[in-house]
């Protein structure tokens, strides 16, 4: 009995101070504002309609120019791993491009680098600073290995040519 | 507190000193199953301590597109870690100098002194950044290779199948048509690397002619994830890269060796399963032999239960004994022993998780074996067991 007694002073001193507090507020005048949030909340980059006039991934590595906005599909593949992991960043393959097993057919095992290559590009999801958005591309975006996207973005190439990246600024993912 | 009166516990112990040679016997068969049973675990936690410890974390291997399964096929330029310390922000640097470690990693023959035939060693040219980047490796004898020496792993010799003398410091080794003094030893805390022959990259590429090196291992900045390096490998696809965290490339091995691992613990069931069989076999030999001594126990009014729970009682105290034995002998001749392996070589491993599964094994076999003789000796009759002969 003791022991549920010593207790209840701090019951009461808590629902004392939660009341007060509660009281206070508007009593002093307006509401203040909501605190500045530390970090934008997460831009969706999912898009929910299919854009049009998408081109395979070898003939955007081929065209396009630096800064370029393209249209582009594939299948997210390329490697083991095409998603990288804990960023919204991932490879995707020209649909052309044969898979060599049922299993794993984004692996791509059999293909010739020389073939792989020039029908692979890196798809990345960056924020106003520009840097690849720290979140996992599957949870962001609902991708999985050998899933088909659609990605609407930006070409980069680097300095000497190099098609390196595609920016994108929106991703459809086929069922 | 049973309910029924329990055989002095002298009894028991007495009892397995009245045949002596019977007890030694037992006693010696249920410690050699358990040995085996010491072997057979001490070999899985061995190979499994291995992989388990031979990974960095912070290190991320850089190798060819698809040369990740097997690094001895990896090839890229020689200029790559130049140009990846000079691409890559989240390498770790100290005063400029950053953790990307170039090395040439191959399987090929290697002979020592006195030995007509070569063995099959793996060898690894490395430059005095691996240091930096190789964080467990510590230099236990000798110095750090300079042109034309090989620093040598512990384990480097039962990879070999050679003894520890012939890797002395001083010796001379043959690899790639080319000699090479040993120049110290090293530890990397139980690794796959302690296996290895390090000898200066430069000389290996002249040795082999060869040009390019098979990977870049390179430290990552403290607070950033692999996840870095392998989205420059993928962006900068032109240079042929991939990245995988060396803790991954280990657990993918961990995966090739899953069947060996496996067949190890079924080899551990049946080879428990056979001791049981003995022990049953022993048991049996023992209790048939006293058939007319168990009634008697009956007659003068210890119960059934009670007499089961003596047999019980010697065989468990029997296999624990052996249990004992077998641990002592597995700690002073087992535990560090060198086992070579495709990957390298690993030593068996009697660790707590040994010890617990050999000792249980063996109490197990003390309990399980005592069990069907003494039901089927106290099924008899009573007034049948006082006539037994």
């Amino acid at each position: 009995m003791t022991k549920y007694t010593k207790g209840w002073p701090i019951v009461f001193l808590s629902a004392a101070l939660a009341t007060g507090c509660g009281e206070q507020g508007p009593a002093d005048g307006p509401p203040p504002a909501a605190a500045p949030r530390t970090e934008a909340a997460p831009r969706s980059y999912r898009l929910s309609e299919e854009p049009a006039a998408a081109k395979g991934v070898i003939a955007v590595r081929k065209e396009a120019k630096d800064d370029q906005e393209v249209v582009v599909v594939g299948h997210v593949a390329g490697s083991k791993e095409p998603i990288i992991a804990g960023r919204a960043a991932f490879t995707i393959v020209d649909l052309s491009l044969e898979p060599c097993e049922d299993e794993r057919p984004w692996v791509y095992c059999c293909t010739p680098k020389e073939e792989l290559i020039p029908a692979m590009v890196m798809v990345k999801c960056v924020d106003e600073q520009g840097k690849t958005v720290a979140q996992d591309a599957r949870s962001l975006l609902g991708i999985k290995e050998w899933s088909t996207v659609v990605v609407r973005g930006r070409a980069v190439r680097d300095d000497d040519g190099n098609f390196t990246a595609i920016v994108a600024s929106g991703i459809y993912v086929k069922p | 507190m049973l309910g029924f009166r329990l055989l002095p516990w002298e009894y028991g112990v007495r009892n397995l000193f009245r045949r002596p040679g019977r007890s030694v016997l037992t006693l010696g068969g249920l410690t050699l199953v358990v040995l085996l049973v010491f072997v057979v675990v001490g070999f899985v936690r061995g190979l499994e301590t291995s992989l388990a410890v031979s990974g960095d974390p912070r290190v991320v291997l850089i190798h060819s597109l698809g040369g990740g399964d097997n690094l001895e096929n990896s090839s890229i330029p020689a200029r790559s870690a130049a140009l990846l310390s000079a691409s890559l922000e989240g390498v770790q640097r100290r005063q400029g100098t950053a953790y990307a470690s170039p090395e040439l990693f191959l399987g090929t023959n290697v002979s020592t002194e006195g030995d007509a035939e070569p063995a099959m060693g793996a060898v690894r040219g490395i430059t005095p950044a691996a240091i930096l980047v190789r964080r467990r490796v510590q230099v236990i004898e000798g110095a750090w290779p300079k042109a034309g020496e090989v620093l040598v792993g512990r384990l480097a010799s039962a990879k070999l199948g050679r003894g520890a003398a012939a890797l002395a410091v001083g010796r001379t080794l043959a690899i790639e048509g080319q000699s090479w003094r040993v120049s110290g030893h090293f530890a990397a805390t139980g690794s796959a690397l302690e296996a290895e022959l390090w000898c200066p990259l430069e000389d290996l590429q002249r040795a082999m002619k060869r040009q390019d090196i098979s990977l870049v291992a390179v430290t990552l900045a403290p607070g950033l994830d692999a996840g870095v390096i392998d989205e420059f490998c993928k962006e900068r696809l032109d240079l042929e890269l991939a990245a995988t965290p060396e803790t991954g490339y280990y657990a993918s091995l961990q995966k090739h060796y899953k069947p060996v691992r496996t067949l190890a613990w079924l080899m551990m069931c049946l080879v428990a399963g056979a001791g049981v069989f003995a022990g049953l076999n022993t048991m049996y030999g023992s209790v048939v032999g006293r058939i007319r001594e168990l009634a008697t126990l009956q007659t003068v009014g210890f119960s059934r239960r009670a007499i089961t729970i003596g047999l019980i009682q010697e065989a468990t105290l029997l296999a624990a004994a052996g249990a004992v034995v077998a641990a002592v002998i597995a700690l002073l001749l087992i535990n560090g022993a060198a086992v070579r392996f495709t990957s390298g070589a690993f030593v068996l491993r009697i660790d707590s998780v040994a010890l617990l599964i050999g000792c249980g094994t063996g109490l197990m076999l003390g309990f399980v074996g005592a069990l069907p003789p003494a039901f089927k000796a106290l099924r008899m009759p009573i007034i049948e067991g006082l006539k037994a002969v």
